[in-house]
């Protein structure tokens, strides 16, 4: 397998870890935070095993994705939601850590 | 506090974040990132905690020259589990309603035509059906124990078991001058 998707895959099994631990320690908000970043490294994961053989299209997708987050963010503070804000903040940290092992040509 | 503001504020309080949060606030006020190295979490987390603890009214914030500080709110947490259980349910209509439907669906079971079929053997049903008896009697008055028969033998043959479960149950009290209902209180 491809070290990028060996690399989501170990992300993702750290942060269900990390989540169990949490949930298990009464962090009921933090474990949800694990299972957010979880899904984050499962959706560019998702993306880069469809289009990795197009690099144009994986390109573009990739820069889409956290662009809406950012959207969504900048929605959040503007009407005060502190709670999205925070999520939609840790998306995109996520997203920014991934983006730097995705491989370039 | 109300119901759905109790509701938020136990919500708000299971997790151990938050309650480590407020163990520190309640030694004294910190900033963020005081509390963020004291309890080994992120800035940001301990801001999203302290949004979500201040949105129930657990803490407030001041400004100092440096820091945004937070202080609990000693107010939140002074009335007993007791007080809040206490506080009126906002289903207590909807409780009032189904108790009724119930009292209703008993004596239409038990009395047809002012007449007891048969004395419930459930505890509960019978409570129902000595409280719509006990409606024939006049409060303040006081009854012989012949008057008291005479009455309960209108709704059944067994009025001596009525009689004695009307005092058993509190209903009605006696002494040597004769019998008298007990007005329940609401």
């Amino acid at each position: 397998m491809n070290d990028f998707l060996i690399w989501c895959d170990e992300r993702t099994a750290a942060c269900q870890q990390r989540r169990k631990e949490l949930a298990a320690d009464q962090r009921i908000d933090e474990a949800r935070f694990e299972q957010i970043r979880a899904n984050v490294y499962g959706v560019f994961r998702a993306v880069y095993a469809a289009l990795q053989n197009n690099p144009a299209a994986l390109g573009k997708k990739l820069r889409e994705i956290p662009a809406a987050w950012e959207e969504s963010l900048q929605l959040a503070q503007q009407h005060g939601d502190a709670e999205k804000a925070y999520i939609e903040q840790l998306k995109l940290d996520t997203a920014a850590e991934i983006l730097r092992e995705v491989p370039h040509d | 506090m109300t119901e759905a503001e109790t509701l938020l504020l136990f919500k708000c309080l299971a997790d151990k974040s938050r309650l480590q949060i407020l163990k520190s606030l309640a030694v004294e006020d910190m900033y963020v990132e005081r509390l963020a190295e004291r309890l080994d979490l992120t800035a940001p987390t301990i801001s999203f905690h302290l949004k979500k603890l201040a949105d129930v009214g657990a803490v407030r914030s001041y400004k100092t020259q440096y820091y945004t500080m937070y202080a609990l709110c000693d107010e939140v947490f002074k009335p007993s589990m007791l007080d809040l259980i206490r506080e009126k349910s906002s289903e207590a209509d909807l409780q009032a309603q189904r108790d009724e439907a119930y009292r209703q669906k008993v004596l239409q079971a038990f009395i047809q035509h002012g007449k007891l079929k048969s004395i419930p053997a459930q505890k509960k049903k019978e409570r129902i059906i000595l409280e719509e008896l006990l409606k024939s009697f006049e409060p303040g008055r006081v009854y012989t124990e012949r008057e008291v028969n005479i009455i309960l033998a209108d709704y059944h043959d067994d009025f001596c078991t009525l009689r004695r479960d009307m005092i058993g149950e509190h209903l009605m009290a006696r002494d040597k001058n004769g019998y008298w209902r007990i007005d329940q209180q609401a």
